[in-house]
């Protein structure tokens, strides 16, 4: 796997280069270059580096729901990232902007109901 | 032979001819078979694998303008290599790029499907839920390109989108009645999708879209659909269980229909006008 591009409090990630042109699925039992995968092993450090993580996507056979939800939602609901930093923080290069669109759907998503399971639980611990 | 069928057919062989092989460590052969007269046939035969599976010498030329742009595959899990295998059948004869992956993500969220729910069969032990996967939890896929139409089929033979509903379970409670959640099936009531198999399967891709339970999860039988709903045209077709199900882009236009017999496991066949010249879009 080739080194990421890295420059002062950015780097760069390049999915073909620097994790596979067939990413695919959620979970590492699912497929080999799982969302899970990318998430903890690249793209979760690469953000605990770097103050700007951007990430060239095309190249790829293409992108399913359960990897983008999985790599990018999932920074938010098994990583605790916030999603308004995420985005701050996020450069995604696509050619592909339907897909722009849909990575930060599943970040909103994934901090809605973030937001709502820290509200359901502070309710519980309200005494009576 | 049409791409479906002769799946079906394929896996169901190919299948057996596993087991046989483990069963007997190569001693003996269950099957037997013979050319056929039609050598058109023995060729479809022979570039589908079906004689390689069996053990029948490869003797023909295949050479057939209906024969050599058929391609196949098997595997288990995600195997994003084999879709590029398979792509190269209709690499820059779809619509665009942007169709071509579309199809990619629509083999590979069939792909997930199979790894995560078709061969998981429940087994309930003094109450308590033990899920047995299948040793062998296999897909089996056929390209085929004809009379300017590409037909992409995949299957798996699990238990099937239907029982794979009601079997899904959201820990909130057996309700005791053969359905494990009982929010899937209060909304699979209300919206009147419980009766049968095949409004079964219409009803999987209503419960991706909704929220009904781990709103994060679900989304890929949309990505089944996407290549032929954002083309707007082909077809999407489904057999599961006795279920049939279609998707028609061209009048947003769904069919379900229910057969007396059951197809074992999923069988999914997208059908797509081919274009000449590749047009980006």
């Amino acid at each position: 796997m080739d080194n990421q591009t890295t420059t002062g409090t950015q780097t760069t990630i390049n999915i073909v280069k620097n994790f596979s042109k067939y990413p695919a699925g959620r979970f590492r039992s699912d497929g080999d270059y799982s969302g899970t995968r990318f998430r903890d092993d690249i793209l979760t450090p690469a953000l605990q580096r770097f103050n700007i993580v951007t990430i060239e996507m095309d190249g790829t056979l293409g992108y399913g729901s359960s990897f983008l939800e999985e790599a990018f939602g999932g920074l938010i609901r098994v990583r605790g990232f916030n999603a308004g930093d995420l985005k701050g923080r996020l450069d995604i290069k696509t050619s592909d902007d339907n897909l722009v669109y849909t990575i930060r759907h599943y970040i909103d998503e994934a901090q809605s109901s973030s937001n709502l399971i820290g509200v359901a639980k502070s309710s519980e611990r309200v005494p009576i | 032979m049409i791409a479906d069928g002769t799946l079906l057919f394929y896996a169901e062989v190919d299948k057996l001819a596993r087991r046989d092989k483990i069963a007997r460590s190569g001693r003996g052969k269950m099957f037997r078979c013979s050319y056929p007269k039609d050598p058109v046939v023995e060729q479809v035969l022979q570039q589908v694998g079906i004689f390689g599976t069996l053990g029948k010498t490869e003797r023909a030329d295949i050479n057939h303008d209906l024969v050599k742009h058929w391609r196949w595959a098997t595997g288990v899990r995600v195997q994003g290599d084999k879709i590029e295998m398979m792509q190269e059948v209709y690499q820059g004869k779809m619509a665009s790029e942007v169709m071509t992956r579309h199809l990619n993500v629509g083999i590979e969220e069939a792909m997930l499907n199979c790894a995560n729910h078709a061969y998981h069969y429940p087994r309930f032990a003094k109450g308590n839920k033990i899920i047995v996967t299948e040793s062998d939890p296999r897909w089996w896929m056929f390209t085929q390109e004809k009379d300017k139409q590409l037909s992409v089929a995949f299957c798996d033979l699990g238990i099937g989108i239907p029982t794979s509903l009601r079997q899904a379970d959201t820990d909130d409670g057996d309700p005791g009645d053969g359905w494990k959640s009982p929010i899937i099936k209060e909304f699979l009531t209300a919206i009147g999708f419980l009766e049968s198999d095949a409004r079964l399967i219409q009803a999987a891709f209503e419960l991706g879209r909704s929220k009904t339970y781990q709103s994060n999860r679900g989304k890929g039988l949309g990505d089944i659909k996407r290549v032929v709903k954002e083309s707007g045209e082909g077809k999407l077709s489904i057999y599961s269980g006795k279920g049939y199900y279609r998707y028609e882009p061209l009048n947003d236009r769904e069919i379900v229909e229910n057969y007396h017999d059951s197809v074992p496991g999923t069988l999914i066949l997208w059908t797509i006008p081919i274009r000449g010249e590749e047009i980006d879009g």
